[in-house]
């Protein structure tokens, strides 16, 4: 069969990462300098891409992806609690597959078929002789989704029109959920979902202006395999967006609408141990959202951008610690997020062949609880940082090598909802190198955290300082 | 070029000015110290707050807004009038607030190590420099300095069972109480005795709870030299499923040794509050997870109110953290309400105020 101008490229690469778990670090609450041990990390992933032009005139195609991740880390726990010994393993697989029929007459086609599998091990204590001491949490899950694209024009009005549905199916196996009926007792369960969609939007275009309505159905069905537990939820979610060009470089957008996001597995199943539990009752959120931008091209080589947004979120679904002390998701009743966010780039070319470009970003949000009747009513909300920053410069030629270096800055953000206690920003700075071998291979080296800054998460957690992991990937093309 | 590099460079300054820029949480301290109080743990907002009694007010910080701090994951209050001071049992995160007892103001968290999870502390009355505390997760019994702020003795009980949780000082002995918890299940609970001397904790006996009994809470009887170990047992919020907690009392007057008096099955998941008890009229009160109160007659050793005929029950709360009684009134906090319910002893509701964030442990404190 011939196919005219036919190509076929790939990609397969690795990469290894290792972080130390062995540092001293200073606790926040004593000024004590204790040694963190047992902390060790070592990852390792390997992925591979494909994409094969079958008819560039028809624009068919079919392209596809492979990971596979593994991962081991000690995991003493927040301030070495629940165990000194604790370890986690985690091993990741993921495939995807898109057909692509683009110049159909009637509709452009495309179909996506994923399939992942996820396996976690979590041993509490392994300096134990106890073998029943682990729990094992696997997910997997398969889907399959539809989109039909069409493009109309009748004078100098325009429809594009797209129409998406898909279905997935994931499945949840652990060894130590909490019991449904009983907080205090661990039980191995299993559960699937299925959850399938509709979308419909359209972009009508006159001149300048874009109408954008969109309206999507979607229905979840939770249940275990004895059918114990059973849970179904039908959510319509609409939203109209806006788009207004004023000349060529600035474009105006806006957009208003609800949303919804159901509870992951994670939140709802997560498997009991000493130190978090999922929620099996979780109800999904729901957000009325409201958000305006603009684009601007200032110059051929500097753009910038700005985002307003408002949302009103029930039920947000939030990881907080509990009476007993272990961290688990709940619904928090009503809460109100506004933000803005900011973005700048320059790119500075230094000859015709090398190029450097700055990027800089800034992110507020203002996050405050407004469930009236508890004690955090008005208060801002946990976990939340107010401000974040970020700085890149990268440099490099168009084919050989790039390098970037960035800087992150991180406000305090409240650690308890009553706004008590406070975990205090932190600067980073992070860098990356990648470096073309050869025509096909590709090196990449990052080193994270280069400054070894000490920094705390949520619950004063140190997190390890200066790492780094190493990728190779080679690509390979052919053309006909 | 050069205008846009300079301004880049400006724009990067401001961000470092932000280093500065992280709120400072003002230290709580009060002005007044009433009579009468309970102190209240918010467990959520790692503070404590007070209910003044004659008042009728309760204070989750000072006038300003300034919170009372503590730990993470507070189970236990402790007065300690001798030296004007308040201590937070902070399991999460290993340590031990220090409290001024009468302006709240923080002194300092001392920090006791690693993989700790301190459970409950006592005093030991006859040589109150020395405190006992109970490491839930290390498996330990660990003997305190309180003045120096460090730690004199670790002594292990793992070859008795796991995860220690009351512990009581009385009288030259030591009692605590071990759940012996694995793969969420409780195992085969009980209670340890040791002998305090000049040499240290002396073992002195194990006393088997059963399978299942989840030993939580106990108290000394100081009328009649007995200890009451409140047993939780499944401790679940859902009645058909847990339903059989129990008060093993043990009579302690011989060389402090148990000798087992009574087994009440007053059923629930019932914990014990050190302030929940009516001492005119030997009434012991009882949370339960669930959120009911129970009780017994600690003298008489009968059932008052089981868990199928609660004094009060709430059905919106899954656990009240704690009760105290006065003034015939039970003051019970309901964690997921942030706030204190008032039930006359007849089982009435009479009001409810509001707490902090997720009330739980409760003492009083009477000058």
């Amino acid at each position: 069969m011939n196919y005219p101008l036919s190509s076929f490229s790939y990609s397969f690469g690795a990469y290894a990462h290792y972080s130390n778990g062995e540092y001293p670090y200073v606790h926040q609450l004593t000024n004590n300098r204790i040694t963190r041990i047992n902390a060790n990390g070592v990852k390792f992933g390997l992925s591979s891409s494909f994409f094969f032009d079958i008819n560039r005139v028809k624009e068919i195609a079919i392209g596809g992806d492979f990971s596979l991740y593994l991962d081991k880390k000690g995991v003493p726990g927040a301030i070495e609690f629940p165990s000194y010994y604790a370890t986690l393993q985690d091993k990741k697989l993921s495939t995807a597959i898109t057909y692509q029929y683009k110049n159909n007459p009637l509709f452009s086609i495309e179909i996506d078929s994923f399939f992942s599998y996820s396996y976690r091990l979590w041993d509490p204590n392994r300096t134990s002789s106890n073998p029943s001491r682990f729990s094992v949490h696997e997910n997997s899950a398969v889907s399959c989704a539809l989109s039909l694209q069409r493009d109309d024009e009748i004078g100098e009005f325009s429809s594009l029109l797209s129409i998406h549905s898909s279905f997935r199916y994931d499945t949840l196996h652990s060894s130590d959920l909490e019991s449904l009926n009983s907080s205090a007792i661990g039980v191995s369960d299993s559960f699937y979902r299925i959850h399938t969609d509709i979308a419909l939007h359209d972009t009508f275009s006159f001149k300048n202006l874009s109408i954008i309505p969109s309206f999507r159905v979607d229905t979840h069905d939770i249940r275990n395999w004895d059918q114990s537990y059973s849970s179904l939820a039908t959510h319509l979610s609409s939203n109209v967006g806006a788009s207004l060009r004023l000349y060529d470089n600035l474009t105006f957008k806006l957009n208003i609408g609800s949303a919804y996001r159901v509870p992951s597995f994670d939140d709802m199943f997560w498997s009991s141990s000493a130190f978090a539990v999922g929620n099996p009752y979780l109800r999904s959120e729901h957000a009325f959202s409201f958000d305006v931008s603009f684009d601007y091209k200032v110059h051929k080589l500097i753009s910038i951008s700005a985002l307003y947004f408002s949302n009103s979120i029930k039920d947000l679904i939030q990881w907080i610690p509990s009476a007993d002390g272990k961290w688990s998701p709940h619904n928090i009743g009503l809460v109100e997020k506004r933000g803005v966010n900011g973005a700048v780039k320059i790119d500075i070319p230094l000859n015709s062949i090398i190029d450097t470009s700055i990027s800089l970003d800034y992110q507020y949000i203002d996050a405050v609880d407004m469930g009236i009747g508890g004690a955090s009513y008005q208060k801002k909300l946990p976990f939340i940082a107010p401000h974040i920053f970020k700085g890149t410069f990268s440099i490099g030629d168009t084919s050989q090598w790039n390098a970037e270096i960035d800087i992150s800055y991180t406000s305090y953000r409240f650690i308890t909802a009553a706004n008590t206690k406070i975990a205090p920003h932190n600067v980073l700075i992070n860098t990356s190198l990648l470096f073309s071998l050869t025509t096909n291979w590709i090196l990449t080296l990052k080193i994270n955290n280069l400054t070894n800054q000490e920094y705390y998460d949520a619950q004063f957690y140190p997190i390890p300082g200066i790492h780094g992991n190493i990728t190779l990937t080679y690509k390979g093309e052919h053309k006909k | 070029m050069r205008q846009i590099i300079l301004r880049v460079i400006f724009i990067l300054s401001i961000v470092f000015i932000f280093n500065g820029c992280d709120p400072s949480i003002e230290i709580g301290k009060r002005e007044i110290e009433p009579d009468r109080e309970i102190f209240v743990v918010h467990g959520l907002g790692q503070s404590i707050g007070y209910y003044d009694i004659d008042e009728d007010l309760f204070h989750m910080e000072t006038p300003s807004g300034a919170p009372f701090l503590v730990g993470s994951s507070q189970n236990q209050l402790i007065i300690d009038k001798d030296r004007n001071l308040l201590y937070s049992v902070n399991s999460l995160d290993n340590s031990i607030t220090y409290l001024n007892l009468s302006t709240l103001e923080w002194i300092e968290d001392v920090y006791l190590g690693v993989g700790i999870n301190p459970w409950n502390m006592s005093i030991n009355s006859d040589n109150p420099s020395v405190a006992y505390i109970s490491g839930w997760m290390s498996n330990e019994i660990i003997v305190f300095d309180l003045i120096r702020k460090e730690l004199i003795e670790r002594i292990t009980i793992a070859e008795y069972g796991s995860h220690p949780e009351g512990i009581v000082y009385y009288q030259g002995y030591l009692y605590t109480t071990y759940i012996s918890l694995s793969n969420n299940t409780f195992g085969d609970g009980g209670v340890l005795v040791y002998e305090v001397s000049d040499e240290g904790l002396q073992f002195v006996e194990d006393i088997k709870t059963g399978v299942g009994s989840n030993p939580q809470s106990m108290f000394v009887d100081e009328t009649n030299d007995s200890l009451h170990v409140i047993c939780t047992g499944v401790n679940d919020e859902n009645l058909a499923i847990s339903n059989d907690g129990t008060v093993e009392i043990f009579n302690i007057s011989i060389d402090g040794r148990l000798s087992h008096v009574s087994s009440l099955s007053i059923g629930g998941a019932p914990l014990f509050s050190p302030s929940g008890i009516d001492k005119s009229n030997n009434v012991v009160y009882l949370t339960n997870t669930g959120g009911y109160i129970t009780s017994y007659n600690s003298s008489t050793h009968t059932v008052i109110h089981s868990a199928m005929n609660p004094l009060y029950e709430d059905d919106e709360v899954e656990l009240f953290g704690a009760v105290t009684f006065v003034d015939d009134t039970l003051i019970i906090s309901a964690f997921s309400k942030d706030s204190l319910l008032f039930v006359h002893k007849d089982g009435t509701l009479v009001k409810t105020i509001d707490s902090g964030d997720g009330p739980q442990f409760m003492i009083l404190k009477e000058n």
